[in-house]
């Protein structure tokens, strides 16, 4: 009895995606999140073309709790950055309505090419303007914009012209330039309000491919099959299958790691010689290609992100891990034997470099960016006033080493605290200097790269790699890092049995990052709404 | 390279593309190196060298031939172009590669005072014959700096005394400057090698590589890059060797090195019965001598015809005087049927920083490779 019973809710989790025990939670409170760039720019290739130019600059993101995707629900348009905007979006209507690209992608042909059409700057204009705004124009936005590109095509006496203004009018809007998450009421719950199919279809959607709905999932939307359970998982069973996927777990992988500080990364050319933008560059991409293939390619266990000795390397990285690489130009799969000292995401230059100063390493930040980043924990900022002289002097022939250096430092009681927490954790990298490249001695003397994280003790940066892997905190972080991306937001005091539902699925599934993605997509509390009955718009947001 | 990224290389190689096409990675007794410094061995004592001073330019030569008021009229920096009109003609004005008679391309139709030639008694260089008179033309030996009787170097002798080939003077700097420009790459590879200080049986290759070597923000040649062998197996030479004390001695072998410089010189270094001494250094690094009969006619060629006369008057030679200083003091390699010889004794010191000689998915075996010249 037991037994069907369990059985029946595994079929109806494989089959609907919708698992009965999936506890109720508060959900949380619809979102205004500005696009990205990477997310802007793939929408615009998405919809038009890879051949579109979007030529201009973006306004900065903002790291909030830890992530960008968060910070997109706090940041607004300068004026300035609004002049872009527009400046971008006439750029790409001109090239939409260009003699080369207009017959493909317009649609529709005017009755006379100097005069307006209504009929079939109307229909351009509702196709468009779909996926552009992520749900249907309404009467009056499409009237509206109709109307600015007919008059502009009577002005200027050429009907493309005008839809050139009618395009960009959209293009420049806030309904596009922010996802703006519009509810309505909850039938199956009076009294209570849930997303609309459209933004649903918007959140599976940057969710699994950082960009804008497809056409086929706002068809999906627009029959309202996302409010069926069954039908719900097999739009998110399509976009897990893309590959596009790759595309999302790249941009949430970014953000998770702080990878937009590589903008700002410089080293020291003196005393790294082998290290440039390229590298830098080459670093990022190194990290973010494992991680894909790890973890969408090859459905690995997270977890094993911190011991896997593959990974894939260029000749300009070769030179900095001292390995060889056949490939002239271009990526080619690298395993690292399992003796050697480098295993997993905190021995890649990636994570080395960028957690280390211009001139030397850094147990401090690597420590810090390894509880912060990778253990979802807050590492107080350093109090005012600290004499950094003897961590920074790295030829003080008293203290040839980190691991000397930063006890000394550590007499001041008023850093030992949290120095304690995160430099035993830092000294297991000491072997990788600053550059992120092996190093045996430290001025002469042997570095002993021991240490421990949380009472596991380890001997070097493969231990603190196995030490990771067996962390629950590691696990924990990554789930919740996900769902505050995907939904751009603080995960609600109402949601914390979710949280544990989410983790225990996790750990179900054996650790695959798509299904923790699947689950997320197809949990109810990823859609519901809290608190009052009520609907916000961008428009309403904004007044 | 230690055996574990041996395997890994291996393993990545399989991952890559399945096992019929896994690639020759290095193995743990084999040591690649890519060469930063290559230059003419040379000797930096001017007065013993040259007591009559140094050669003069093709344009000094001309200059001095002519009546007073005429090599003062052309010395005006006004008359400049006329001048070097005059230095090219017959033949106009020569661009790179261009092939028209004049007293560099066609040495032979032109006469010139003899070159100055070194008269010191010491040179940089090995002792290529042994004292064996077989197989050379009669030729002087030289003492080398620190000691050794016996140094064949007729190539100094014959160029020591022009300032471009001077120690540390235009022609080295050309040749390190075209290393850190990727105009040429060389790479050494030992194989084989099962004790770094003693070893009786290596294989050493020498190679040239179509690949640019990294150099920092400063220009210098950086460490551990890999860098694949040249496509033509013309540039990939394999010699047998041992090591002794920590150096490596290669048996003569012929061999051919591509070298380029700024565009208009493109030539190979080809040097008949060339061997090599590396002294393996504990920093990972190596330097040493590369030595043997560098072919005349190539020599001439890539080092004289091809920079043309601009070349001649800044590095200060008359190319009928060098041309015909090279086959006086040619002592390799005679014709079977004229008895002259054909090449000339030289030799290059190099340094080396460790890097991974890379060969190509498609390279027969290094000794076939080596064979096939």
């Amino acid at each position: 009895m037991i037994r069907s019973a369990f059985l029946v809710a595994v079929a109806i989790l494989a089959l609907t995606g919708c698992d009965p025990k999936e506890p109720i939670s508060s959900g949380g409170p619809p979102e205004i999140r500005r696009l990205t760039e990477a997310q802007y720019r793939q929408t615009i290739a998405d919809i038009f073309g890879d051949d579109i130019t979007v030529a201009g600059r973006f306004e900065p993101d903002m790291r909030v709790s830890g992530l960008l995707a968060v910070g997109t629900g706090k940041v607004t348009v300068t004026p300035a950055g609004f002049e872009q905007y527009d400046s971008m979006a006439h750029g790409i209507a001109r090239q939409v309505v260009d003699e080369k690209h207009r017959d493909k992608l317009v649609g529709c042909k005017p009755v006379a090419p100097n005069a307006p059409d209504d009929a079939c700057a109307t229909a351009f204009l509702r196709r468009i303007g779909l996926r552009l705004f992520r749900r249907p124009l309404d009467n009056d936005e499409l009237k509206g914009d109709v109307e600015v590109a007919d008059a502009a095509a009577r002005t200027l006496g050429d009907f493309y012209a005008g839809l050139e203004y009618g395009l960009a009018g959209l293009l420049a809007a806030p309904e596009f330039l922010f996802r703006e998450e519009q509810t309505e009421p909850d039938p199956d719950h009076p009294g209570q309000q849930r997303l609309t199919a459209y933004s649903m279809a918007a959140r599976i959607s940057f969710l699994l491919w950082d960009m804008s709905p497809d056409a086929e999932l706002l068809a999906a939307a627009e029959r309202g099959d996302l409010h069926n359970p069954k039908l719900l998982a097999r739009q998110v069973d399509r976009l897990l299958a893309s590959p596009r996927l790759e595309q999302g777990a790249r941009a949430f992988f970014a953000d998770m790691l702080g990878f937009d500080a590589f903008d700002s990364l410089a080293k020291d050319s003196l005393i790294y010689p082998k290290f440039s933008l390229k590298v830098a560059n080459d670093a990022k991409e190194q990290t973010l290609r494992t991680l894909v293939d790890e973890l969408i390619v090859r459905k690995g266990d997270y977890r094993d992100i911190f011991t896997s000795r593959k990974t894939f390397l260029t000749r300009t990285l070769g030179m900095l891990y001292k390995v060889p690489v056949q490939t002239r130009s271009g990526w080619e799969p690298h395993v690292f034997d399992p003796g050697d000292e480098r295993a997993g995401l905190l021995s890649e230059i990636s994570f080395l470099a960028l957690h280390s100063h211009p001139g030397r390493s850094s147990a401090t930040l690597r420590g810090k960016a390894i509880r912060e980043l990778l253990l979802c924990e807050q590492v107080p900022m350093p109090p005012p006033n600290v004499n950094f002289a003897i961590v920074q002097d790295t030829n003080n022939p008293q203290f040839k080493t980190a691991r000397e250096r930063l006890t000394a430092h550590r007499t001041n009681p008023t850093c030992a605290g949290c120095h304690k927490m995160i430099d035993p954790i830092g000294l297991g990298l000491e072997n990788f200097d600053g550059a992120g490249q092996y190093r045996a001695t430290e001025n002469g003397v042997p570095i002993d790269a021991s240490g421990e994280i949380d009472g596991i003790a380890f001997k070097d940066a493969a231990g603190l790699g196995r030490a990771m892997h067996d962390d629950p905190a590691a696990v924990a972080c990554l789930v919740a890092d996900a769902y505050r991306y995907a939904t751009g937001r603080e995960i609600a005091s109402g949601e914390k049995d979710y949280m544990a539902w989410l983790r225990d699925g996790f750990a179900e599934d054996g650790y695959k990052f798509p299904k923790l993605l699947r689950r997320i997509a197809l949990s109810q509390d990823f859609y519901r709404i809290s608190g009052p009955a009520g609907s916000s718009t961008v428009r309403e947001a904004q007044r | 390279m230690t055996g574990k990224s041996v395997k890994s290389a291996l393993l990545a190689a399989l991952l890559a593309a399945g096992a019929s096409s896994a690639w020759a990675a290095e193995s743990s007794d084999t040591k690649g190196f890519v060469v930063t410094h290559f230059a003419f061995a040379s000797y930096d004592d001017e007065a013993a060298d040259c007591p009559d001073g140094l050669n003069l330019s093709a344009k000094d030569i001309y200059l001095q031939s002519l009546p007073a008021g005429e090599r003062d009229r052309l010395s005006k920096p006004e008359a400049q172009k006329e001048l070097w009109t005059l230095l090219y003609a017959p033949g106009g004005n020569l661009g790179p590669g261009k092939r028209t008679h004049n007293r560099c391309a066609d040495p032979a139709d032109f006469e010139s005072p003899p070159l100055r030639t070194v008269q010191g008694k010491i040179a940089d260089g090995m002792d290529l014959d042994g004292g064996d008179p077989a197989n050379t033309c009669a030729h002087q030996k030289f003492t080398s700096p620190d000691g050794k009787s016996g140094i064949d170097n007729q190539l100094w002798r014959a160029m020591g005394c022009i300032r471009g080939w001077r120690h540390g003077a235009d022609i080295e700097k050309y040749a390190q400057d075209n290393i850190k420009a990727g105009e040429y790459t060389i790479l050494l590879e030992i194989q084989g090698l099962k004790d770094p200080r003693n070893d009786a049986h290596v294989k050493v290759g020498i190679y040239s590589s179509t690949d640019q070597a990294s150099v920092d923000a400063q220009g210098n040649v950086l460490p551990d890059a890999s860098l694949q062998v040249h496509e033509d197996p013309k540039y990939r030479t394999v010699a047998d060797g041992k090591v002794v004390d920590g150096v490596v001695m290669t048996k003569p072998v012929d061999l051919r090195l591509k070298y380029r410089s700024a565009g208009y010189v493109d030539t190979d270094f080809y040097i008949r019965g060339a061997r090599l001494k590396l002294t393996l250094k504990p920093d990972g690094t190596a330097s040493g001598m590369l030595g043997g009969y560098y072919d005349v006619e190539t020599l001439y060629d890539g080092f004289i015809r091809q920079p043309q006369v601009v070349t001649s008057v800044l590095l200060g030679y008359s190319c009928p005087a060098v041309y015909a200083a090279l086959n006086q003091f040619a002592d390799g390699y005679p014709d079977s049927k004229t008895g002259k010889c054909t090449a000339i004794s030289t030799a290059f010191r190099l340094d080396a920083i460790p890097a991974f000689v890379i060969h190509p998915k498609d390279e027969k075996k290094m000794a076939e490779a080596g064979s096939a010249k």
